[in-house]
């Protein structure tokens, strides 16, 4: 049963990982959420903009860190703020560990799971946090 | 004389007649001689013919009488010898046979040609022939002949002594008047005007014209000479007040000169000798008695100075030119040595020899102000402490060399400004304020002050102002001398800090000894009360009895506390409790003693009973251990002091270990680098990767489920309309609120075909992932027909097939472009030969390292041609715009324009990294190419990055210089244009 009402937004600025993301996201979740894509943190932004406007809440952020512009931090404390519920994956080719370490311990973020990622992993994943929802 | 008329008519003319009477003297004589010869000969002649004639008679007459006559008559007339020879030449042979006369025999031997004139006459008669010989004596003749010229020389003379008399007075007449016109004129010269020239009537007209000229000239003269001794009296009274002036001046003069301590002199090579102004004798100190010669003088100039002088006046004399010298002079007189300025010039006198004239004056008392300011100012030049000079209004005229190395300023920049300059802002405000007052009252002040460097160093000083002024008393400014004292400052601060610890210290062990005091009195009272009440007493109560060797009374704690040692003996239990028999009269002192590791205080009173000693122990061993501790505490104070110094000596080993380990360093710089950037580079592949992974699963589940299971349901009808529709597809990236909006007004599209709208979507989403956002006819048909679901989904799966594979194709080569990249910078370590590079593609390699950073907020513009070549290390050039584009991403946190420009004159290549990040300040700019130097915080860099960067650029016979404002931060690297580079 799709819930026209929830959303999961995929930031990356690869534009081939963001395609290839996009087709495992398609196949694994298209029948129950609205799938919403961005390249980078302002197109995202205005994303979450759109959504809210038709009442359409993001449950789930999967985003890269590092990002032409802006980094995903912005990101998150901008759709924190609109739900604060909202699950944040981080799907990063390089991150300082230190510092992943401790937005996981501050609850910034949920879940970090490194490029190259594995789809079953990130699937189950994503998967285990829309449960909780 | 010599040119007078006179003489240049007489002596003329009286030569000419001389000469003519010598040239007829001469010449008359020899002419007459030879003359006179030859009538004579003719006479001679003629008389042989008539004696012949007669001999020829005689001889055929026979009469020899008339001959004999004749021939004496002429013997006796004249000076003449006559003879006849006759010869008898009948055989042919020559026979004398007469000679006539026979009474005057010719003398033969006179018969010479030498003093004779002989005349030879032939004669021929019957009885022979014969000739004959008449000589005349040629001195006879020259008699005759000399007698003959005696008038006429005479006469000769008489008229030539005539003519000279002749021309004598005419002459004479000549010059007279024109000696008497002389005359006259001399008197004019010597200004006899009145005199009247006698007038003669034998002069010519244009004499007496001449003479009446003279005469008005005379007149007119006159009446000149009146008027110029008028004007000369005149001229004379003002003669005679200009020298009175000037007898004023010279005094005033003369005075200036003792006052300036000036004198002039003059000095005559030609004969040594020197005159002077009056002034001159008392100047040098010359007695009158030395006289006026100078080579006695000579011994009052510094022998030193002679040779130098000596030289100096010889140049001067030779070249006829202006010399100035000093010299020291030790006056004859009072032995007092001065120093004298000697100006003179050089004249060169009627005999050409050198005339010295010239002022010398005594210039001791400036000579040794100079002497003492050189001293001064070579002081105030080369102290350490600095020295500032400031007009009244603070601003800086002049400092001396170690503020300019202290603080790091160069003159230029700090003339004009004021000491502010200096002041650091932690400095203490009131002592700023102390410095103000003194200054705005003009007074002397000291103060300690922070001060900062160009470059931000602080550094304690202090400092010394006085206010400077003129021998008028004006105030012209401030002199401030400043003696830095950062290091004995720092010392103070810890000394003062350690004192300060100390006192606290103190005061605690103070106020825990007046605590400690308070209880021990406190005690003392609660003792002496317990001293009536031994048995309770918390503390052992002794009593000894001294006469009878024996503890008296003993108190429980003294039982529990002492225990065995109660049962020694005696003098043993004395001396445990540390009394000594002789002080038993000490009663006030009290002693310690150590019992079973506790410490007690020993007390002793004497009881009413003279032999009864009561002793009280309290345990001190707690303020004992407190009193140890105290100690200790003070000694390691005392200790962190000392430690503090070798601080200082440790941090300079450092700094040596430190420059020692720099090579190391240089190396790990290079490995850190290589390592961040691979940190960061790690983002750059795994990316990629991941997409390449992603979408390798996404074939595999396209293969099986979008493939494999559909192709079997399909008809070959909808296969090739499926087909049709991969064919036909076009792959646009658009973002999902522009598919959103797509999708919408395409299902309302199709919903309008009358399929349900959540069907109608479904379908719209595959449409618009196909490409196709608007429902052309074919469409329309495919929605119509049955099959629609499974040919658009396996449209859409060939698309998305079609998609992973471009998908894995780019992103691998996104990947291996990093790769090898990364492959190019790390190379570095090996090529060591100097290659043709590719100036472009060697910065592209930078750029795409730096990728990661760089997309994050910054933009490069290269501006660079593809086609420059540079001839280098290209390994060691990626590192120096590595570490150009890692400083400028670090100092704008990632977010910055960096321009990479390109310029190329004749001889160099110019090479320019800007970028608009943070200013670098100016303090600091100076030294960014410095080793160890970095900005950034502890372990983030060597600080050694941009001094590689210096050094590749060196190797490169480079150069590199920075210039930054608030806009721009520029490198210009300068490299010399090879043969091989473009």
């Amino acid at each position: 049963m799709k819930r026209d009402n929830k959303a999961i937004l995929s930031v990356e600025d690869d534009q081939e990982a963001l395609n290839a993301l996009r087709m495992q996201l398609d196949r694994n979740f298209s029948d129950d959420y609205l799938l919403e894509f961005a390249q980078n943190v302002d197109e995202a932004i205005a994303v979450i903009d759109d959504l809210i406007a038709r009442e359409v809440n993001v449950i789930l952020l999967l985003s890269d860190w590092f990002m032409p512009g802006k980094n995903a931090d912005v990101l998150v404390n901008h759709i924190k703020s609109k739900n604060p519920n909202v699950r944040v994956i981080v799907l990063s080719g390089q991150l300082d560990i230190a510092k992943a370490g401790q937005m996981l311990e501050e609850r910034v973020i949920d879940r970090v799971i490194m490029k190259p990622w594995d789809e079953a992993e990130l699937v189950s994943q994503i998967k285990t946090f829309l449960v909780e929802q | 004389m010599r040119n007078s008329i006179f003489t240049q008519i007489w002596v003329p003319l009286t030569a000419v007649t001389i000469a003519a009477v010598s040239l007829l003297v001469v010449y008359y004589p020899t002419e007459q001689r030879a003359l006179f010869k030859r009538y004579k000969t003719t006479e001679l002649q003629t008389i042989g013919r008539t004696i012949a004639t007669e001999v020829e008679h005689a001889l055929d007459q026979d009469d020899f009488t008339g001959l004999n006559k004749m021939m004496a008559s002429v013997s006796d007339s004249s000076n003449i010898d006559c003879s006849a020879l006759v010869f008898n030449n009948d055989n042919g042979t020559e026979e004398l046979t007469a000679i006539f006369p026979t009474e005057y025999p010719l003398d033969l031997s006179r018969l010479d040609t030498l003093n004779n004139i002989f005349v030879k006459s032939t004669f021929t008669s019957k009885i022979g022939s014969g000739y004959i010989l008449i000589a005349l004596n040629k001195k006879t003749l020259e008699e005759d002949i000399d007698r003959l010229n005696r008038p006429i020389f005479l006469s000769f003379l008489f008229f030539g002594s005539l003519i000279i008399i002749l021309i004598y007075a005419l002459a004479r007449r000549i010059s007279r008047p024109i000696n008497s016109l002389t005359d006259f004129a001399r008197q004019l010269q010597q200004g006899n005007y009145r005199l009247s020239l006698p007038m003669s009537k034998t002069r010519s007209v244009e004499l007496q014209s001449l003479q009446q000229s003279l005469g008005d000239l005379a007149g007119v003269l006159q009446a000149q000479k009146d008027h110029n001794k008028q004007l000369t009296e005149n001229l004379e009274h003002q003669v005679q007040q200009k020298t009175e002036n000037l007898q004023l001046a010279f005094n005033d003069l003369n005075t200036a000169q003792e006052m300036a301590h000036f004198a002039n002199f003059s000095y005559n090579t030609e004969d040594d000798t020197w005159k002077g102004s009056d002034n001159l004798a008392p100047l040098l100190g010359i007695p009158d008695s030395i006289g006026n010669k100078f080579r006695p003088l000579l011994t009052c100039i510094k022998p030193a100075d002679i040779a130098r002088i000596d030289a100096q006046m010889r140049i001067a004399i030779k070249e006829t030119q202006r010399f100035e010298i000093q010299l020291q002079w030790t006056s004859p007189q009072d032995g007092k040595t001065i120093w004298l300025d000697c100006t003179a010039n050089v004249y060169i006198g009627a005999n050409r020899k050198a005339i010295i004239r010239g002022v010398v004056q005594d210039i001791t008392t400036k000579k040794l102000q100079q002497e003492e300011l050189f001293i001064l100012s070579n002081v105030a030049k080369r102290t350490s402490n600095l020295v500032i000079l400031t007009d009244t209004k603070r601003r800086i005229q002049w400092v001396n060399e170690s503020v300019l190395k202290v603080t790091g300023y160069s003159m230029e920049e700090l003339i004009g400004k004021t000491p502010k300059i200096f002041q650091s802002a932690r400095s203490d405000k009131q002592e700023i304020e102390k410095i103000n007052n003194a200054i705005s009252e003009v007074r002397p002040v000291w103060a300690e002050l922070i001060n900062v460097g160009k470059c931000g160093r602080e550094y304690w000083i202090s400092i010394n102002i006085v206010p400077l002024f003129n021998d008028k008393g004006v105030h012209t400014g401030f002199m401030a001398v400043e003696t830095e004292t950062t290091e004995r400052k720092e010392l103070e601060l810890q000394r003062e800090q350690t004192i300060r610890l100390l006192e606290e210290s103190r005061t605690e062990i103070a106020k825990i000894n007046a605590e400690l005091e308070e209880k021990v009195e406190e005690r003392t009272r609660t003792i002496q009360n317990l001293a009536l009440f031994p048995q309770q007493n918390p503390n052992p109560v002794l009593e000894f009895d001294l006469r009878n060797k024996r503890i008296s009374y003993q108190n429980q704690a003294a039982i529990d506390q002492l225990g065995d040692y109660l049962s020694l003996p005696f003098e043993k239990i004395l001396e445990v409790c540390n009394i000594d028999r002789l002080s038993y009269e000490q009663l006030r002192e009290s002693n310690e003693t150590t019992i079973h590791d506790f410490t007690y205080e020993v007390k002793l009173f004497q009881l009413n009973e003279d032999n009864i000693l009561r002793v009280y122990l309290h345990d001190i061993t707690e303020r004992k251990r407190n009193e140890g501790q105290l100690a200790l505490l003070i000694s390691r104070l005392q200790k962190t002091e000392s430690d503090l110094k070798n601080k200082t000596v440790e941090l300079q080993a450092s700094l040596e270990e430190l420059e020692r380990t720099q090579s190391d360093l240089l190396n790990k710089e290079r490995l850190s680098t290589l390592g961040v950037l691979i940190a960061g580079i790690a983002h750059e592949i795994n990316t990629p990767l991941g997409a390449i992974k992603a979408s390798g699963e996404n074939l595999k589940a396209l293969f099986s489920k979008g493939l494999i299971e559909l192709i079997p349901k399909i008809t070959p009808a909808d296969l090739e309309t499926a087909m049709k529709l991969f064919h036909a597809a076009s792959f646009a990236n658009l973002s999902t609120i522009e598919e959103r909006k797509l999708v919408q007004e395409l299902t309302a599209e199709i919903t309008l075909l009358g399929i349900e709208p959540r069907q109608a979507q479904k379908y719209a989403r595959t449409f618009v992932q196909m490409g196709i956002y608007r429902l052309a006819e074919e469409h329309m048909s495919i929605l119509a027909n049955s099959g629609t679901d499974i040919i658009l989904q396996l449209a859409l799966n060939l698309i998305l097939i079609f998609k992973s594979i471009q998908t894995t194709t780019l992103s691998a080569d996104q990947g291996s472009k990093v790769v090898r990249a990364l492959n190019t910078f790390a190379h570095g370590n090996l090529a060591s030969a100097s290659t043709e590079f590719n100036l472009h593609e060697n910065i592209e390699t930078v750029v795409t390292i730096f990728w990661n950073k760089i997309k994050q907020g910054s933009v490069v513009e290269m501006n660079i041609p593809k086609d420059v070549k540079l001839v280098g290390l290209a390994e060691e050039m990626t590192q120096v715009w590595t570490n150009i584009v890692n400083n400028a991403l670090h100092a704008s946190g990632n977010r910055c324009t960096i321009r990479f420009d390109y310029s190329q004159t004749e001889q160099h290549q110019v090479i320019e990294v800007s970028n608009n990040g943070p200013q670098i300040p100016p303090s600091i700019i100076e030294r960014i190419f410095d080793p160890f130097f970095t900005t950034k915080a502890r372990g983030e860099g060597t600080g050694l990055g941009l001094n590689i960067v210096h050094g590749i650029i060196e190797k490169h016979k480079g150069s590199i210089r920075c210039e930054s404002d608030a806009r721009l931060t520029r490198f210009i690297i300068t490299l010399p244009l090879n043969e091989k580079g473009q």
